[in-house]
């Protein structure tokens, strides 16, 4: 962007660039503010006399359709103003023009300019004498007092154009405030400013009754008309730069400079009309936009986000030039009657700002989203407030006596404590209590689930910004970027570096102490982590104690009884033996591989059948199979069903042979174990192993799973699988779920 | 290691069990699996070293063939006692009788040189087997054990040690290397052999040398951080 390296405005853009959005805002709009009270008063302290004029032809004298003063009979015509001299100064329907660009030749600009200055010393005496013709003919002269207008007597389209001007640099500001840096919304405001530069001069000479000194007419147009091309210049170059960059800076200043050389060409009159230059330009210009608009539309086909940005903002900023164009350069070009008086036709640009706002809402325009709006919203409350301190203050002036006590106390009950609730919320939350702090860094650090989520939330409860992104550098410590724009933190246990942007929902900016606030409630989160990892190692080895005193002792006496034991009641012994394995590898926090869990089981198996003689045909699981980890359930479900199978088998079965086959696959364990043995009923009826069968029905039940056994001559098959998600059912991991913090004092 | 029957004096088995209970069941097993022997059990580690004391002075009386040690005992550790009989009596058979075989002592029994181990959970004809295997040398080797060899080896492999060092240490050789692998994925020794395509007795000898060389292994890496920490 060339106005990036022009050094003032540069200086400038650095200057707000250090401000948070609200305040750009809310300075454009108390700007505008201040220029339309300026441009009201300017309007007002003209000399004024009351009188209507009926819109006409030009060449004729005014028709007066209404008048404030009785003296004046109506309907009568203005035929002429005595000036204090006695000098008699004609009037007719061209000194009332609403528009002296509509002017067709030079020197009859010049005797407009010469006539306004006459008329308007003419008019500004204590006392005005004016030659009035009834329609009957007969001529009288009366004599007026001039007098200031009050601004509800301004004509309505000073209003019209003034509020357009105010929502144009409204909006600009808007745009830029929340981008500053970005070339796009710098246009575009840019824009918004011409459009507010062009408008308020029409509106001041729009709302004269008759003259203005001829000096100040021209330099009002002057004004205007720079402030049109600026706006023509900030347009077509947008749309060289956004969505997609169509042409380089070089374009961009070209396209300024011939803009901006059109009001100094104007001055010089180098053409040979003024209607040549304005109009004919305007129309060029129009053209400029539209061609650039194309391009983007052809520079964006393969962006399907850029198109529809393309497709919204481009129309919306077309039509609205080309409406105005439509209705009124083109008419005066070509010398047709205008369809709406310009000074009305002005709305056809509020078009553009429409379709910026929801440009953003729903395409993201400019990169922004809905929390742009918060800016705006806040704007709209706070000129809410200013409008109903105003009405008050106008209430208390007007009434008397009881009736103002009456105002007063209800202003007392009502307003006040309204005005303090919402102007305390525009002015942003208090700061956030130590209780509240502390649940949320808990909350915080004591979820290891969503370590993340919980972080943003953290931080937005701190800061509230209205942008919270990744970044991909991370900051060594808490920083402000962009003179506070943005607060980078540096990423926390199992967290990313963030970066905020617009603190306090776009209100401020993040200062130092935000900064320091950060770092303080990132040592207390790391803390906090600290902590609790102590605590799990506390637990620990805590566990491996209780795991030892398991295995040692009790696993010693359950051998002790096991070798003294009778037939009937050892197996029950070598499954307690073999749960105080599985336990006492649990409570080890130990997640097994799935490879070397089929090796133990296999390993055990193989032992046991071997001793009988039984062949084992069980080959090892893939490599890949072989990572998935096991949890302590999952490996304990998995061991206790494969060895109540064998069980059976060795007791029961009579078999050979036995073929293994199991797989951890998609979330589940599958387990088939065929035997040559007798496929006999007796196997799952009565006796401990017919017990050992059905437990294991019932127990894949409730992980989830299924066990099924398949009888037919000479072979039976036990199938079983179950889940590993429902059997790793979350060995708590020594922290209770959702603390809740112990807050003192509340 | 080699259990040549020698008929002319009855053998003796040391058994050393502080569970009175166990240590009948075993006493029964044993005499089941070498009925020609005779069996010296003790209940704590000062009485076993007591009879190793006795055995020592005793010149005519050779030393025992096989001794079965239980890790925990209530006045210290099997392991000192594997040591000393490893250190003293070289044709001794030391073996370790666990609960479990995937317990981290047993690894430490073995570096301090049992030449194999005994599951007292295992059911008695089981135990029997093992016995009369880990006698004609074939011990046994768990998965997790296998694991865990392995996983020493790699370690010390990494290591930067002096040359001086590791004179004594052998890294496995890849054979070696090949059979723990298997017997790490729970194949047993037959399985392990026929996927090598050797014999069953081949691959017990290499089973032999693993537990052999992780044994002077860990008497190499324990000269050297004596030498490192000084002493």
């Amino acid at each position: 962007m060339p106005l990036d390296r022009a050094g003032g405005c540069g200086e400038i853009c650095g200057m707000f660039r250090r401000r948070s959005p609200a305040f750009i805002v809310t300075l454009a709009a108390m700007l505008g503010l201040l220029v339309i009270v300026l441009s009201a008063a300017l309007s007002c302290l003209q000399p004024h006399l009351g009188l209507t004029f009926a819109p006409g032809d030009h060449g004729r004298t005014p028709d007066i359709i209404a008048a404030s003063s009785k003296t004046v009979a109506l309907p009568s015509r203005l035929q002429a103003v005595i000036g204090p001299d006695g000098r008699r100064i004609p009037v007719t329907e061209a000194d009332l023009l609403e528009d002296p660009d509509t002017i067709a030749t030079y020197p009859a600009l010049d005797t407009f300019y010469e006539r306004q200055t006459q008329l308007y010393h003419a008019l500004s005496g204590p006392q005005v004498r004016l030659e009035l013709a009834r329609p009957d003919g007969v001529t009288a002269q009366i004599t007026l007092q001039p007098r200031t207008r009050s601004p509800a007597e301004l004509p309505a389209m000073f209003w019209v154009q003034i509020l357009t001007a105010m929502v144009a640099l409204v909006i600009g500001a808007w745009v830029w405030s929340l981008r500053p840096g970005d070339s796009a919304t710098r246009l575009f405001a840019l824009a918004g400013l011409g459009l507010a530069t062009s408008l308020i001069p029409i509106a001041i000479y729009g709302a004269r009754e008759v003259a203005l000194p001829g000096p100040l007419f021209a330099t009002l147009l002057t004004v205007s008309v720079t402030g049109a091309w600026l706006m023509g210049a900030a347009l077509i170059s947008l749309f060289l730069v956004y969505p997609a960059r169509v042409a380089g800076g070089p374009a961009v200043a070209l396209c300024f400079a011939l803009c901006l050389a059109m009001p100094v060409l104007r001055l010089l009159r180098v053409a040979p009309s003024p209607i040549v230059l304005s109009h004919a330009a305007a129309v060029v210009a129009l053209v400029a936009l539209l061609t650039a608009i194309a391009l983007q539309g052809l520079a964006t086909r393969h962006d399907p986000r850029h198109r529809a940005v393309v497709r919204w903002f481009g129309v919306s900023v077309g039509l609205g030039c080309a409406t105005f164009v439509a209705m009124v350069n083109l008419p005066l070009l070509l010398g047709l009657p205008t369809a709406l008086p310009p000074g009305y036709a002005v709305t056809a640009f509020l078009l553009i700002y429409a379709g910026a706002a929801l440009g953003v809402a729903r395409y993201r325009l400019f990169a922004l989203d809905m929390a742009a709006f918060r800016i705006l919203l806040l704007l709209g409350v706070g000129g809410l407030i200013l409008c109903l301190d105003a009405l008050l203050v106008y209430g208390l002036h007007m009434a008397s006596g009881s009736a103002l006590g009456l105002a007063f106390m209800g202003s007392l009950l009502f307003y006040l404590p309204l005005r303090d609730v919402i102007g305390r919320r525009l002015m942003g939350r208090p700061a956030m209590d130590s209780p509240r702090l502390f649940q949320l860094v808990s909350q915080a650090a004591f979820d290891p689930a969503s370590p993340q989520a919980r972080w943003e939330a953290l931080v937005r409860d701190l800061f509230d910004p209205l942008d919270i992104a990744p970044l991909d550098t991370p900051p060594p410590a808490p920083r402000l970027r962009q003179e506070g724009l943005v607060l980078e933190l540096p990423p926390l246990a199992g967290t990313t570096a963030l970066s905020l942007r617009h603190a306090r929902g776009g209100r401020g900016l993040f200062s130092p102490a935000d900064a320091r606030l950060a770092r303080e409630v990132m040592a207390l989160l790391e803390a906090a982590h600290a902590r609790r990892s102590a605590y799990e190692q506390g637990v620990m080895s805590e566990r491996l104690r209780i795991a030892r005193d398991l295995h040692d002792d009790v696993g010693a006496r359950l051998l002790s009884a096991l070798h003294l034991a009778e037939d009937a009641s050892r197996p029950a012994l070598h499954a307690a033996l073999d749960d105080i394995r599985a336990i006492v590898s649990g409570l080890g926090g130990e997640h097994k591989p799935f490879g070397r869990v089929i090796a133990d089981l296999r390993h055990e198996t193989a032992r046991r059948l071997e001793a009988l003689g039984i062949a084992l045909d069980w080959p090892s699981p893939g490599d890949d199979e072989a990572e998935v980890t096991l949890s302590y359930r999952a490996y304990k479900n998995l061991a206790s069903a494969v060895r109540e199978v064998m069980s059976n088998v060795m007791h029961h079965a009579q078999a050979s042979r036995v073929t293994v086959r199991i797989a951890c696959a998609q979330g589940r364990i599958c387990a088939a174990i065929r035997d040559d043995g007798q496929g006999c009923q007796a196997r799952t009826n009565g006796g401990r192993q017919g017990n050992g069968i059905r437990n294991l029905t019932a127990r894949m039940q409730t992980l989830g799973g299924e066990f099924a056994m398949t009888f037919r001559p000479g072979s039976a098959e036990a199938h079983f699988w179950f889940p590993l998600e429902a059997a790793a059912d979350a060995p708590e991991q020594g922290v209770i779920e959702n603390p809740q913090p112990v807050i003192v004092g509340s | 290691m080699t259990a040549t029957p020698d008929t002319a004096r009855p053998r003796t088995i040391l058994l050393v069990e502080d569970q009175a209970r166990t240590r009948q069941w075993l006493a029964g097993i044993l005499l089941k699996a070498f009925p020609d022997c005779e069996i010296a059990a003790c209940g704590t580690l000062s009485d076993a070293f007591g009879r190793l004391a006795a055995f020592r002075d005793r010149e005519n009386r050779p030393p025992p063939w096989l001794a079965v040690i239980d890790i925990n005992l209530p006045d210290g550790s099997g392991i000192e006692l594997l040591r000393e009989i490893t250190a003293c009596w070289p044709d001794t058979l030391p073996l370790v009788a666990t609960m479990y075989d995937d317990d981290a002592h047993l690894m430490e029994a073995i570096a301090a040189g049992a030449k194999g181990y005994l599951l007292k959970g295992d059911e008695a004809e089981v135990l029997q087997g093992y016995l009369r295997r880990a006698a004609n040398g074939e011990p046994a080797m768990s998965p997790s054990i296998a694991h865990r060899i392995l996983a020493h080896f790699r370690e010390t492999a990494e290591q930067t040690v002096p040359a001086s060092s590791l004179r004594h240490q052998q890294p496995l050789s890849p054979r070696e290397t090949d059979v723990l692998s298997l017997l790490g994925k729970g194949f047993t020794v037959a399985e392990a052999a026929q996927r090598l395509g050797l014999s069953p007795q081949t691959v017990s000898t290499y089973v032999r040398t693993i537990y052999s060389k992780l044994s002077i292994s860990n008497r190499a890496q324990a000269t050297l951080e004596a030498r490192r920490r000084g002493l």
